[in-house]
């Protein structure tokens, strides 16, 4: 590739990239230091500084390590159950079967509505007596009188269900992209070659696209761990706790009990589990551009 | 025969997308709590005639669409102008720019608290413009990643013809990159029109005024006030996906171009 004749310290691209990046500069980072100093003060208006309170109080504590457990279960089941649901929908998609096109627009429909919306709506439809997904469990448990949401493993189930409707659609088009950028000779050689579909997807579409793979995992991986607002609006954390993933507990914290110091503790955990993911895409990231 | 299965699975996946959405409708046309099938008994219009009623909702709706579209205006011309440095030039940028996309791997919710005392010092604190600025920040490493994918798509050779002809850096920006990276602002439009309308933490976050509630807020707000009316609930509800889900539609094939990182033909 060719770029724009090169002087000597052109002020041009700097220019050009400056406001793009202050932007993130000044309104990710640069409030993130004070935030992270905030977990280390005790809490109260006169707090001491620095002081370790928060995290001995979250470590000691039986309803941190639920919510931990329960951040592991969601973000797990989401990204177990969307990944293959949504490489079958990918494959499908990049077929190029003329009949198909009109399935897009209505895929990726969940990534529109707004989160809040469709958790309310999934709540409603795991509402009392009135949800079909309510008589979903019923039939699947055979207690006929079954109140998902006041019960902690159908509650959890409701919530992976809703983030799984919605993650679907995002990995499906990230993966066709990665689909489509396999030359279509590939296939066709492979296929005079006699090779069956099946065994074109395994040494073919399958090895050329795990790096795709990957990275969408990655992806769900990090947005469901940092998902407050959908299980917020869907069960609020309940019942007692249930589905109160770390990141609720921190929303919860921060927002409705306004407990600043717990939450920016608890926020570090995240924030750890964060810094790991974008070192992993990182790392990804110039392996692709090693290999391209 | 083969064919007929994909289209069947296609149609079940598609089916799954869509039926909660219809759910939705159903029970903000339905009267009263009703248990049953997907099609009412009976249809009524009083839940939104409620709700569009109400001056409130006007006020919620005009602040989305502020929020929504200050924050195009701000990431439309920013991202352009970066996605045009990174892939153009050789400079710094280009080393930085992959920390730039795997920003928002970082939880957007532990930078809340810190965030909302930040925008306090500024005065910025519980107004329209704090949710435009972190909207915005919020989005635009991704947009300028999808601009620059759009601009490499643009021919080089028809910049240099140009230059040749005497233009300045800036009007190449305006007069040719610009028409030629069209699609790219598409897809920008409709990933910023997706995630800002759509946005409820930010809201929460920063800003309390009753009167700078944007429409994902108020229809949280409606389940404590409105705890059994589902009726109300869901109309408000419906009422708040419509916007992003017409403009994805209408936009939906630059977006998608966007995400595969080619131009459209």
């Amino acid at each position: 590739m060719t770029d724009m004749p090169v002087r000597k310290r052109q002020i041009a691209p700097t220019l050009l990239f400056l406001p793009a990046f202050s932007l993130l500069i000044l309104f990710w980072c640069v409030p993130l230091i004070p935030g992270l100093g905030l977990a280390f003060r005790s809490p109260g208006p006169e707090g001491v500084w620095p002081s370790l309170i928060n995290y001995s109080r979250l470590l000691g504590e039986l309803t941190f390590r639920r919510n931990l457990l329960l951040s592991l279960i969601y973000v797990v089941g989401v990204v177990g159950s969307a990944t293959p649901i949504a490489y079958v929908a990918s494959l499908l998609m990049t077929r190029n079967i003329r009949s198909l096109k009109w399935s897009r627009s209505l895929l990726l429909i969940p990534w529109v509505v707004p989160p809040v919306v469709s958790s309310l709506i999934f709540r409603n439809m795991a509402w009392a007596e009135i949800g079909p997904l309510t008589k979903l469990y019923r039939l699947i448990s055979g207690q006929p009188g079954l109140l998902p949401l006041q019960d902690s493993s159908w509650a959890m189930a409701t919530i992976i269900l809703h983030s799984f409707w919605r993650s679907v659609p995002v990995m499906t088009l990230f993966l066709a992209a990665g689909i489509a950028t396999i030359p279509r000779e590939f296939h066709e050689a492979a296929q005079t070659d006699g090779a069956t579909s099946l065994q074109r997807f395994w040494h073919i579409t399958f090895p050329l696209t795990r790096m795709h793979l990957a990275v969408g995992m990655l992806l769900i991986t990090a947005f469901t761990l940092q998902d407050a607002e959908t299980v917020y609006a869907l069960t609020g954390g309940g019942p007692h706790h249930g589905t109160e993933v770390a990141a609720v507990r921190l929303f919860k914290e921060a927002f409705d009990y306004g407990q600043f110091a717990i939450a920016a503790a608890i926020g570090s955990f995240l924030l750890a589990a964060g810094l790991c993911f974008m070192l992993l895409y990182l790392a990804s990231f110039r392996r692709a551009e090693a290999t391209l | 025969m083969k064919r007929k299965l994909h289209w069947l699975l296609m149609a079940l996946f598609c089916g799954v997308a869509v039926l909660p959405i219809l759910w939705g409708i159903r029970t903000s046309l339905t009267p009263g709590p009703e248990a049953g099938s997907l099609v009412p008994s009976k249809v009524t219009w009083e839940h939104y005639r409620k709700i569009i009623s109400q001056g409130r909702f006007y006020r919620y709706a005009a602040n989305s669409a502020i929020v929504t579209i200050g924050s195009l205006i701000v990431v439309a011309p920013l991202s352009l102008a970066a996605g045009y440095a990174l892939a153009r030039f050789r400079f710094w940028g280009r080393k930085v720019a992959p920390l730039l996309l795997a920003f928002p791997l970082l939880p957007a919710i532990t930078f809340l608290v810190p965030l909302s005392r930040y925008l306090n010092v500024l005065g910025l604190y519980d107004s329209l413009p704090a949710l435009i600025l972190s909207n915005s920040a919020f989005c635009i490493p991704f947009c300028v990643w999808m601009m620059r994918n759009f601009v490499h798509t643009v021919p080089r050779s028809l910049e240099e013809a140009g230059l040749l002809d005497g233009c300045t850096r800036l009007s190449l920006l305006w007069r040719i990159v610009l028409p030629c990276a069209f699609p790219g602002l598409m897809a920008v439009t409709v990933f910023v029109f997706v995630q800002v309308w759509n946005n409820f933490i930010f809201a929460y976050a920063l800003t309390t005024n009753q009167a700078l509630q944007v429409l994902p807020k108020a229809v949280v707000g409606f389940i404590g006030s409105w705890r059994t009316d589902w009726g109300g609930l869901m109309a408000m509800g419906v009422l708040t996906l419509l916007p992003p889900v017409i403009v994805f539609q209408s936009l939906q094939k630059w977006f998608v171009a966007g995400m595969y990182g080619l131009g459209t033909k």
